[in-house]
């Protein structure tokens, strides 16, 4: 089952680490030149993940390929990758330029090539005039580029990253994600990071692993993995979503309508069961908030307003529909007429695509 | 790398066996019914002990060391808590300095301090047993001082302020809030400075005289002079069980963790 | 803090008067008489000379006893980093509680005297010691070896007594260094061993060198072991010191001190210039 297409292949890999199950049973194909994010939350089994295509960590069972070359059981120094490390890792007793250059030396690579390699990484990192520093003598984001030039130096075949931009201040990381992006595209170099950060993820990568207990809930790419989440735990983990029980009434044709407690919706019969219930989502600024009354009627079920918070470019406010609590978002922009207030009743508006059913758990 | 391990274990294995294997013979052959050393022993007896308590000397010997490590380990750790806690709450250069004036003793070749001192008790006219102290005293205070002070670093002076914020005075806030807080320091370091008073050989070597001996030079002399005897190993006995004692009551006191980081 | 600045002083006072009085003092004083006349009436004269320092410089034996105390410390202080820092990596890699334990272990034997454990050495070195009897027994030496007062005794003295501050100091270093150096390196494609000598060594420099200079500072002053061990053929360094006050020439006494104490500067800063530990502290 060789596949050309892909640099890294996880075959029905499993890591325990005495009791627990760190990763389970796991198979993943990611692509050549792919950006491929690791999401989830701490002790997800991302990081284990990570490190397994490393060799830091050996799957209990299972297999993994890099090129198509079973690398399993072969050794980290012998596997072809490049890694920055959560902290960097950068060599405090070398040079910028010698902690670059250690990849190349490693590999017996003559000193003039190395020379030149050197410069053109740094170069790439624009940190051509900082090669005779030593790394305590740099910024934070100058590390990271030198940690990041150290990684490609080497012309892996993949590029690793650990939480790369977690010890960098929020501005700085957000141009970092900018500039990362842009190099890894212009490198074309297939890359695996490491997040807890869903922003992070949605900004940077092609395609989005969110990993749970061990287990993969859904890869897609980032748009699609936001807008039409596959489990519940997805639809959280990613950015705020409310929740609505439903009971499915009928099925006609292509057509499905379901009870959401005192009101009757109407969804395409895609992804949704027959009959019993059915989990659906929506997300906060997915709701057209207004006044009761003013929406259009059929689409519309009513709630009271509860609580208003103002957040500066929004307004959420959080309502109250027979005992279930959900929220909403308004953009502070001029052309509102009227403000939300507690006590307040409110039609709430979507479009069909925003409700989104859980596949169930 | 499993050669590599394998080394590596048998490394361990040997450097132990140098580290312990000498101080574990010497504990067997203290409990041995023979009349000299053999090993295995012919038999187990306690005779050893009661030949060292009969021996006037080596009796006297050890009482003084115990008076000895008791009396100066306390005064050591009155004065590495006061050294502290100038270090700790002042900054700058002279704070610097002090330190280094305090952990000075701890790297400096205790015989030539012994010499030194010798000297100046000799022009002065001191009496043996006060000078033997003092000098012990100098030389536990670093160990006392840096424990007390690694307990300060990591000691929160707000909780001192919140305690003057409700009317404690400075005395009270530091006996009922800080000296609780810094105990386990304090403890680890008085374990030191009475463990190295009651070990101590290079000044008393110098500035012990007739009639004020401790046991280590007791011993000393003993082996140079008498030659090996099992009494020797019963004396030597005595001082790892009082060391093993003294360890593992302050043990149940304050945690292995706190002796081994100070 | 309420606690005034005057109260602070006082508090400082009885330890910086303490230290004055019994530590700095007597050694000012000491390094003063090394430069008195020795005098045969009085125990010196007060009269200053280089004479001391001169008659040393000049005096083949103590330059023996030097080039002696040199080799011997030389040669502990290697077997000490070629034992100690392979058992120092052991203790690294163990879990938290488990290197607790261990340290104890090491940490214990330093708390009973250094007599007792040379004592320890004679046990089994001395001519009724634990070798002589077994090897006489097995019938492999028809008489018993002479072991004790020997280079190899002190040797062996000195190494129980040294290679836990050794371990200690450098197991410290290795277990405070972050593991992703080494992963670093093996993703840049070094093996275990290139891994140890580009990485793991020169980060472990600040315990390697502070645990040489530690042993050879206690080296230098262990003169208990080295009597017990080496008897009176083989005398280092500190023994002249300890024989001149026996024989109440004190200049000469205080100027060996001060050249002893020159001896373990110079090495102290030859270890540190050879290890440079201060790359991978502090600044770069």
């Amino acid at each position: 089952m060789t596949d050309d297409t892909s640099d890294v292949r996880f075959a029905s890999a499993s890591k325990r680490f005495g009791r627990t199950m760190a990763v389970r049973d796991l198979s993943l194909a990611i692509p050549r030149g792919a950006f491929f994010a690791l999401l989830g939350p701490s002790g997800c089994g991302k990081t284990t993940t990570l490190r397994m295509i490393a060799g830091f960590e050996t799957p209990t069972s299972g297999n993994i390929f890099i090129r198509g070359e079973n690398v399993t059981r072969v050794a980290p120094y012998r596997r072809s990758f490049g890694m920055v490390f959560q902290n960097y890792a950068l060599f405090p007793h070398m040079s910028v330029a010698e902690n670059v250059a250690f990849g190349l030396k490693m590999r017996h690579i003559s000193r003039s090539e190395r020379e030149e390699r050197v410069r053109e990484a740094l170069a790439i990192v624009q940190l051509n005039q900082m090669a005779d520093r030593y790394p305590k003598q740099l910024s934070g984001g100058q590390q990271q580029r030198v940690a990041l030039a150290r990684a490609i130096v080497i012309k892996p075949a993949v590029l690793l990253l650990d939480e790369p931009l977690g010890a960098l201040d929020k501005l700085l990381r957000e141009e970092m994600q900018v500039e990362l992006r842009s190099l890894q595209k212009s490198l074309g170099i297939t890359t695996v990071f490491v997040t807890h950060d869903q922003e992070e993820a949605l900004a940077m990568a092609d395609q989005v692993a969110v990993m749970r207990a061990g287990e993969i809930e859904q890869i897609d790419a980032p748009g699609a993995i936001y807008e039409r989440p596959a489990t519940e735990f997805v639809a959280s983990f990613l950015g705020a979503s409310n929740f609505f029980d439903g009971e499915i009434q009928s099925v006609s044709g292509d057509r499905v309508r379901i009870d959401i407690g005192g009101s009757v919706i109407e969804l395409p019969a895609v992804g949704v069961p027959r009959s019993g219930r059915v989990k659906l989502a929506i997300r906060p600024e997915k709701i057209k908030l207004a006044p009761a009354g003013q929406g259009r009627p059929g689409q519309t079920i009513a709630a009271v307003i509860r609580e208003v918070v103002y957040k500066g470019p929004t307004t959420h406010v959080i309502m109250d529909r027979s005992g279930t609590a959900f929220s909403g978002l308004l953009q502070n922009d001029a052309t509102r007429d009227w403000s939300p207030a507690p006590g307040m009743v409110v039609d709430c508006a979507w479009a069909e695509s925003s409700l989104v059913p859980m596949k169930s758990a | 790398m499993r050669a590599i391990n394998a080394i590596l274990y048998a490394v361990t294995g040997v450097v132990l066996l140098l580290i312990i294997g000498p101080l574990a013979l010497v504990v067997l052959a203290s409990f041995s019914s023979g009349d000299y050393f053999s090993f295995p022993p012919p038999g187990l007896s306690l005779r050893w002990f009661q030949e060292f308590f009969s021996l006037p000397n080596m009796r006297s010997a050890f009482l003084l060391s115990l008076e000895l490590a008791v009396g100066t380990s306390v005064v050591s750790i009155v004065l590495g808590v006061m050294a502290a806690l100038y270090v700790s709450r002042r900054r700058g250069r002279m704070s610097g300095i002090m330190q280094s004036l305090f952990m000075a003793p701890l790297v400096f070749p205790t015989i030539i301090l012994g010499l030194a001192l010798l000297l100046c008790y000799r022009l002065v006219g001191m009496p043996i047993l006060p000078g033997l102290a003092l000098a012990h005293i100098v030389v536990g205070l670093p160990y006392c001082f840096r424990a007390t002070l690694s307990s300060l670093q990591s000691f929160d002076v707000s909780l001192e302020e919140a305690g003057s914020s409700l009317g404690a005075s400075p005395m009270r806030g530091f006996l009922l809030i800080t000296l609780p807080l810094i105990w386990p320091g304090v403890v680890s370091g008085w374990l030191f400075a009475f463990i190295v008073s009651f070990g101590e050989l290079n000044t008393a070597l110098f500035l012990t005289g007739p009639g004020v001996t401790t046991l280590p030079i007791e011993i000393f002399s003993y082996l140079q002079f008498q030659g090996s005897q099992l009494v020797i190993a019963a004396a030597s006995t005595l001082q790892v069980a009082m060391i093993l004692l003294l360890v593992l009551l302050v043990e149940r006191a304050i945690g292995l963790g706190r002796i081994v980081r100070s | 803090m309420r606690m005034l600045r005057p109260t602070l002083v006082v508090l400082a006072l009885p330890p910086l008067l303490m230290i004055c009085a019994f530590f700095v003092a007597p050694l000012a004083f000491l390094f003063v008489i090394s430069f008195m006349t020795p005098s045969p009436e009085e125990l010196f004269q007060y009269q200053v000379t280089i004479g001391n320092y001169l008659a040393l410089a000049q005096d083949s034996f103590y330059w023996l006893i030097l080039q002696r105390t040199l080799v011997t410390a030389l040669i502990v202080l290697g077997t000490c980093l070629l034992l100690g820092y392979p058992v120092a990596v052991v203790v690294s890699r163990m879990t938290p509680r488990k290197r607790l334990v261990m340290l104890m272990v090491l940490l214990f034997p330093l708390m009973v005297s250094n007599v007792v454990r040379a004592y320890g050495w004679i046990t089994i070195l001395g001519r009724e010691g634990l070798i002589n009897v077994t090897l006489v027994d097995m019938s492999l030496i028809p008489y018993p070896l002479r072991m004790l007062n020997s280079a190899g005794a002190v040797g062996a003295g000195l190494l129980t007594i040294l290679l836990p501050y050794m371990i200690i100091s450098v197991a410290n270093t290795l277990a405070g260094l972050d593991k992703s150096y080494q992963e670093a390196a093996q993703s840049l494609g070094a093996g275990p061993v290139r891994s140890f000598i580009h990485v793991t060594w020169p980060l472990s420099s600040p315990g390697v060198a502070a645990g040489l200079s530690l042993v050879f500072f206690l080296t230098l002053s262990a003169y208990v072991t080295i009597t017990l061990l080496g008897g009176p053929r083989f005398k280092l360094l500190v023994s002249l010191v300890y024989d001149s006050v026996t024989t109440l020439q004190w200049p000469k006494a205080a100027s060996l001190s001060f050249v002893l104490l020159a001896f373990a500067l110079i090495v102290g800063a030859l270890i540190q210039a050879g290890l440079r530990p201060q790359r991978v502290q502090g600044k770069g």
